[in-house]
């Protein structure tokens, strides 16, 4: 095979995976869009619950929900793709509500994915390797237990032990208005120990799991047979076979924490999106719910979309031998 | 008169959304470093100047807003407070001057003058006018704002004149023969004439302190407005910061992180202030919040008075206060607005009756009824009280339920409508805002002529003496055959710095007046 | 294969001892409401009463036993995660089978499957939780949320194991015999793809009983008490009568450690039998 063919392959490759994404992107969407329309209550409804019939039928014409779904969701999807995600129903526009605290909570997954990349794959490596022996199971079972606690649970502990009884970081994650929370880097420690906790048990796990079936692949077994420095047999035999999943673990990790943060959020006041999403919801504020579950859900498929690039670049079968 | 779901939540005097107190591990159980119990009364020495005073209130998110019309978290309205100024303010449950000095009323009770303050200034140093209260009442009612008010039921503000730079001449649609009381009780705040934007850079208030900075749901930096018709405040800098969860407040004031967090949960207070130096203060008798359920007269069961007297009789008040409240309160009389002026104190809690209460509910027919109760922690304690009261009506032979739904969803008028009971709290509003508000809305409202009738008696009253009657009148009613049952009313507790100073409550300990707030010498 | 790394000891007394505890858990969560020595719900003495006398574990923040909540809390608790499960595995084993057989006679036809169930997983399940919970309160909202967020990840796993059998030759042969398709899923691919589907219900169900407790802490109401309530209802008071917190998070601590490991093991096994 030449290189040309190879490059054209790539490109191909990376077309064709790019072309699904948006699809999915597209069909998230609809799934979105049709999906909170079932739920109870509107725009009209949230703001003038009480207002009796008559008002809710006029300013359901008047933010012109009483078109058809199909109509609607035309015009929402095109001003998405002109990066316009409507108005909430308290009349703000929901790109202005969102983005700082989305960027606050892309922070904090940020800085969470920053530690849980290194640790996981130390713990994840070093258990896998000695299966079945002490740190194998010392790994194991403090993950097993670290997943089986709810977050805030393990949040709250981490306040009681960190905040409260020793005093060293703060219980709540105070932000002074205009400033970013790396201004003020104190109050992040514990909501990002939080999720890393949470994040870990479950990046160490597949990585473990990863780790000892390479460790028993045959061309590893041959390396150690050989005499090869365990070095060696780590960098050259185990870890091109550990690193594509525990990428992909790490992608999806990563995403999934953006999202996934509320309950940590809550428990330390963050000014994330948790807060928002939550009230959003309970209020049938649909226009900032349907932001959201784009945002997210986006994050979440572009982040499948690289796993699922690095994936092959980093397999060599996959690579150069894919049909 | 139409209203909007916020405005029961207005009415409530709690914020759209504040949930459920989770909260972890109060204080770690020793008290040792901390003051045996709540203290009364403290906190009033005269401050020094200087100093920045940081306060945690629970906030209401991204939909927190500088403007005071828009308004309904408790971080919200304290920091409304300090930025602008009302016309009256409630004081000890009745009006008091702010920047009105006064509202007199004509001979026929049809339109009222308001006298302004003097050498009241804006922010820029600009001096109030007329012209900027006629622009504020008419902001209150222009297209679009949702904001709850009883004012546009009462006044022509159409016709609303101004007679000289600080007199205005107001006529009223009914008989208004108080109109300070009406203007307190509705928190009639005043904005500069041809506000439109109330962004931090641009906001404009008469109050001790101005914005320099503002993040909804986080933070509002406030410094000293020394030009203050009162008088420059104490402390150079106020920051009050949102912290929803009651326990969270706590902990960032035993952590050192604020001076005050306000309205902290009961078990707080059982644990003790946590950390040398700060206590937990008690509002004190006269500012308790009174807790019960709303009997829904829409539903057939409770449209019948012998079932609603049966309930009155069957609830445990004792037993909810002790649990509730952790004991911090007294059993209620089925009256809310306790510490108001003009409130029936002299009306007695009723004991409870159980073989009367079972006797009325057979000569009623509703042995067994099914009866629901809804309930959301918009404040924290509903739930608890909704549950004890669910299983003191089973011991009734009623098929009682509780349905506690979130705190966002709990105000859903439809989800009111079905239920038989509501579990609510309010505040020390005044009379006619409870009662006014309550009647505006079918599933809380309790159709009686007579209250009715002494209802508007009270409203168009000039003289103290004829108030004090038809607010009386209007109480027994209530207290006969009403549709309340305020069993309990509860403390409201602060965890504070013990040398932090001057926090003043006025209408509710939950959002109190901080302007005068600052640290002893 | 046998295991070289030396866990032989190890694995079959992990496992028994997890399949233990779970039983012991499933009797305690059965049995639990007629062996409560108090009513769940009617107070039995004073808020938060430290354990011993009337309530052995002592009482809650409003004075009800304890003990007697968490003997009443295990059966909502189990039936509500084990019936979201089962919705959500089950919707996922169609898919993920369904899908493998289609994809094995035209391409696309798993696309069709399988894209939609991936844009639904791309939501976080706790907002799945909060839109499931608004539109359809109370256990049904848990059900359909944990089903809804699950079946996808599900359909993955068991069309990844289904697409090695697919072309099996047992399998090939019943579809070149034209058997129906439900004939084809049932009979033919289902056994073959069993473990994973298991482990997966499994691991669906330790989903499941989080997210039940995250919507007791959210204060999202979902009726009846269970353990998630139990831990939610706790937090406020945890410094004033800790047991009332440690037990239920002991609970469903245990519950999820144990059907993680029995999932594990099931899957090891599978894997063994398979290869």
């Amino acid at each position: 095979m030449t290189r040309r063919d190879m490059a054209h392959r790539a490109i191909r490759l990376l077309a064709g995976r790019l072309a699904v994404t948006g699809g999915l992107l597209l069909l998230l969407s609809v799934v979105v869009f049709a999906g909170t329309d079932l739920l109870p209550g509107d725009p009209a409804t949230a703001r003038l619950g009480g207002l009796g019939p008559a008002e809710v039928a006029e300013a359901r014409a008047r933010l012109g929900l009483d078109r058809p779904l199909a109509e609607r969701y035309g015009e929402w999807v095109t001003g998405l793709l002109r990066g316009d995600l409507g108005t909430s129903a308290e009349g703000r526009p929901v790109g202005e509500l969102l983005s700082e605290r989305l960027g606050n909570s892309l922070l904090l997954a940020g800085l969470t994915l920053a530690v849980l990349v290194p640790g996981s794959l130390l713990l994840g490596v070093a258990a896998g390797l000695r299966q079945g022996r002490a740190v194998d199971r010392a790994v194991t079972t403090g993950m097993l237990l670290l997943a089986a606690v709810p977050e805030f649970v393990v949040a709250g502990g981490l306040v009681l032990l960190f905040a409260v009884t020793l005093g060293w970081l703060p219980a709540v994650s105070l932000v002074p208005a205009g400033a970013s929370p790396l201004s003020v880097p104190e109050v992040l420690v514990l909501p990002v120990l939080s999720l890393l906790l949470l994040g870990l048990a479950y990046a160490t796990r597949l990585i473990r799991a990863a780790t000892a079936a390479a460790a028993r692949a045959p061309h590893v077994e041959f390396m150690r047979i050989n005499g090869l420095p365990p070095r060696t047999v780590l960098r050259e035999g185990v870890l091109p076979a550990v690193l594509p999943v525990a990428l992909q673990v790490w992608l999806t990790t990563g995403a999934g924490l953006i999202g996934g943060a509320v309950l940590v959020e809550r428990v330390f006041g963050y000014p994330g999106i948790g807060d928002v999403l939550i009230r959003a919801v309970q209020s049938g504020d649909l226009p900032v719910v349907q932001a959201l579950a784009m945002l997210l859900g986006g994050v979440m498929l572009l982040a499948l979309f690289a796993a699922d690039l690095s994936t092959r670049a980093l397999t060599p079968v996959l690579r150069t031998a894919g049909r | 008169m139409s209203w909007t779901r916020r405005d029961v939540l207005r009415l409530t005097g709690m914020t759209a959304g504040a949930v459920a107190g989770w909260s972890l591990l109060a204080a770690c159980g020793s008290s040792s470093d901390g003051s045996a119990g709540p203290v009364e009364g403290a906190g009033t020495a005269a401050p020094r100047r200087g100093g920045t005073v940081r306060l945690a209130f629970a906030g209401g998110g991204a939909g927190e807003s500088l403007d005071p019309f828009a308004a309904y978290s408790p971080a919200d309205l304290v920091r409304g407070l300090v930025l602008f100024d009302r016309l009256f303010n409630v004081l000890d449950g009745a009006p008091s001057p702010a920047l009105a000095v006064s509202a007199e009323p004509a001979a026929d009770a049809m339109s009222f003058t308001l006298t302004l303050r003097q050498n009241v200034t804006w922010h820029d140093g600009s001096p109030l006018t007329a012209a900027d209260v006629a622009y504020s009442l008419a902001y209150l009612t222009g297209p679009g704002r949702t904001f709850a008010s009883e004012l546009p039921a009462y006044l022509d503000i159409e016709r609303v004149s101004a007679d000289g730079e600080l007199t205005l001449t107001v006529p009223t649609l009914r008989p208004v023969g108080d109109p300070a009381t009406l203007l307190a009780g509705a928190a009639m705040t005043v904005i500069k004439e041809g506000t439109t934007s109330f962004s931090p850079g641009e906001v404009l208030g008469t109050g001790a302190f101005r914005v320099t900075a503002f993040e909804a749901g986080r933070e509002a930096r406030l410094t000293r407005y020394e030009d203050y018709w009162g008088g420059p405040a104490p402390a150079d800098e106020l920051v009050i910061v949102s912290v929803d969860e009651a326990q969270a407040r706590v902990n960032a004031a035993q952590g050192g992180q604020v001076d005050y967090a306000s309205d902290i949960p009961y078990t707080a207070a059982r644990t003790g202030a946590g950390a040398a130096g700060l206590e937990v203060r008690d509002a004190g008798a006269g500012h308790r919040h009174g807790y019960g359920f709303v009997l829904n007269t829409t539903r057939e069961l409770m449209a019948d008075p012998r079932v609603r007297m049966a309930l009155r009789l069957g609830v445990d008040r004792q037993a909810l206060v002790d649990t509730v409240f952790l004991g911090y309160g007294t059993p209620g009389n089925d009256l809310f607005g306790h510490g108001a002026q003009y409130f029936a104190d002299g009306i007695p809690a009723l004991e409870r009756d159980t073989d009367r209460a079972r006797a009325l509910l057979a000569e009623a027919g509703a042995d067994g009824a099914r009866l629901t109760i809804r309930s959301g922690d918009y404040e924290v304690g509903l739930n608890a009280s909704t549950e004890l009261f669910v299983e003191q009506l089973r011991e009734l032979g009623l098929d009682a339920r509780a349905q506690i739904v979130s705190s966002t969803e709990y105000f859903d008028p439809e989800g009111i409508a079905a239920a038989d009971a509501l579990a609510f709290t309010l505040g020390p509003f005044l009379l006619h805002v409870i009662y006014n508000r309550s009647a505006a809305f079918p599933s809380l409202a309790f159709e009686d002529e007579e209250l009715e009738q002494a209802l508007a008696d009270a409203a168009a009253a000039t003289r103290e003496g004829e108030r004090a009657r038809a607010w009386r009148a209007a109480q027994e009613v209530m207290a006969d055959r009403g549709n309340w049952v305020v069993w309990g009313l509860g403390d409201v507790l602060s965890l504070a710095r013990e040398d932090l100073t001057g926090v003043e409550v006025r209408e509710s300990p939950k959002y109190p007046y901080v302007g005068e707030a600052g640290f002893t010498a | 294969m046998t295991d070289r790394t030396g866990t032989g000891t190890g694995r079959p007394a992990i496992t028994a001892t997890s399949a233990a505890v779970l039983l012991l858990l499933l009797a305690m969560a059965l049995l639990g409401p007629l062996l409560a020595p108090h009513s769940p719900t009617s107070p039995v003495g004073v808020p938060y009463e430290a354990p011993g006398g009337t309530a052995p574990l002592g009482t809650d923040h409003l004075g009800r036993d304890v003990l007697s909540r968490v003997l009443s809390g295990g059966l909502p608790m189990l039936a509500t995660s084990l019936a979201a499960a089962v919705l959500g595995s089950l919707i996922g084993v169609t898919a993920g089978l369904w899908a493998a057989l289609a994809g094995a006679r035209r391409a696309w036809a798993e696309g069709v499957v399988l894209r939609p169930l991936d844009a639904v997983a791309a939501l976080p399940p706790l907002f799945v939780l909060l839109l499931a919970l608004t539109a359809l309160p109370g256990r049904a909202g848990v059900i359909a949320a944990v089903a809804v967020a699950g079946a996808p990840l599900s359909a993955r796993v068991v069309r990844a194991a289904a697409a090695q059998a697919v072309s099996r030759g047992h399998v090939e042969a019943a579809v070149a015999r034209g058997e129906s398709t439900a004939w084809l899923l049932g009979r033919e691919l289902l056994p073959l793809v069993a473990g994973p589907a298991a482990a997966d219900l499994g691991l669906r169900f330790v989903g499941a009983i989080y997210l039940v407790t995250a919507a007791g802490f959210l204060g999202l109401g979902v009726g009846q008490t269970d353990w998630g309530l139990l831990i939610a209802e706790a937090l406020p008071g945890a410094a004033l009568q800790p047991t009332a917190l440690a037990v239920p998070v002991l609970l469903v601590a245990a519950l999820g450690v144990c059907v993680n490991l029995l999932a594990d093991d099931v899957l090891r096994r599978w894997r063994t039998v398979a290869a």
